[in-house]
């Protein structure tokens, strides 16, 4: 799937809805980046590209929407912070078991850590697309 | 590079919130994790018919259906009403990776009524295809008692499907059971969450 092709699918999915307009807006932002700015993408980051200050319930759809849909831009990742201030980027398994059990085991030390969810940052990466044929 | 200042627990506040859902949806590695997402995310939906139930007693079987998929694209579902999928099925959830999760949605009114909708979904609309293995019987029941009448429905669906084997919700919700069964497309289980949900309405004072 290309650049077009993506804004013609997230179009007549979501157009309709509340979503969809902050969807759109976020996805014709992301997709202007080039790959260096597009690897590590925060909260500060979409907040920035949509020109708000805070997180909307549906700036988090929107996020869901282009991380899940058939048409996903995004892919949503974690970095763990330990008590040293070292960071480590988290597997995709990792990942998903701090969000949905709270669970992770130290990347050095081996041992469980407590409350893994309060020292794990979320970011999005954007994924490659085809180029569009010219 | 700078990181976020939020951290997952900013996000994920308590379990089972809508936004919990969403960022497990979101992060899901396998149609497994991604389908107990979803579940989570319709039992938000439903909820939320549930406590507003006395506004929905004119409601149609369509209706009611139609606010859930509302309320699922709200949380950046890519849910739809009545696609086109080997048939019109009810609720239709698209994501990547080829995940395809059906819902058949039945107002209560006869067991016939729902047996129709759960042979619908796993012999019409389904595939049994790996990411597409797990769909939903969603029961809107407006009478009393929706728990016997779940039960009464676990007892026909047994007796009408010999093929079918059910079990007792793992999370122990009693209000949902789960039945599984051998695909005839794929010849892969497909398993089926049947739900219920209450919406009997009827104030004595």
């Amino acid at each position: 799937m290309d650049k077009k092709e993506v804004i013609a699918r997230l179009t007549s999915t979501w157009a309709d809805t509340p979503t969809g307009k902050i969807c759109l807006r976020l996805a014709e932002g992301l997709l202007r980046l080039n790959p260096e700015e597009a690897q590590m993408l925060t909260y500060e980051s979409m907040l920035a590209i949509v020109d708000q200050d805070r997180v909307t319930p549906e700036l988090e759809a929107a996020l869901t929407a282009l991380t899940t849909s058939e048409a996903a831009i995004l892919k949503a990742g974690g970095i763990f912070i330990d008590e040293d201030d070292t960071s480590s980027e988290l597997s995709d398994e990792e990942f998903a078991d701090v969000v949905a059990r709270n669970v992770l085991v130290h990347p050095i030390t081996g041992e469980f850590v407590d409350n893994p969810r309060d020292h794990v940052l979320p970011f999005f990466s954007l994924v490659k697309l085809a180029e569009s044929a010219h | 590079m700078s990181f976020s200042v939020y951290r997952i627990s900013d996000l994920v506040v308590e379990d089972g919130t809508p936004l919990a859902c969403q960022i497990r949806y979101r992060t899901a590695t396998t149609h497994a994790e991604r389908a107990d997402a979803l579940r989570d995310l319709v039992d938000y939906c439903c909820g939320e018919l549930e406590q507003y139930r006395h506004l929905k007693q004119k409601d149609s079987e369509d209706a009611l259906t139609v606010q859930i998929v509302s309320i699922l694209k709200g949380q950046g579902v890519d849910a739809e009403h009545d696609p086109q999928h080997g048939g019109h099925c009810d609720i239709l959830v698209k994501a990547a990776h080829g995940f395809i999760w059906i819902a058949e949605a039945k107002l209560h009114s006869s067991y016939t009524w729902l047996d129709d909708g759960f042979k619908q979904l796993t012999t019409r609309y389904s595939t049994g295809v790996p990411g597409q293995d797990q769909g939903e019987v969603l029961i809107y029941c407006k009478a009393a008692n929706s728990k016997e009448k779940l039960d009464k429905w676990r007892e026909e669906l047994v007796s009408r499907n010999t093929e079918v084997v059910v079990f007792d919700d793992p999370r122990g919700n009693p209000l949902v059971f789960h039945s599984t069964h051998k695909h005839e497309n794929s010849g892969l289980d497909y398993g089926v969450r049947h739900k219920i949900v209450s919406l009997y309405f009827d104030p004595k004072k």
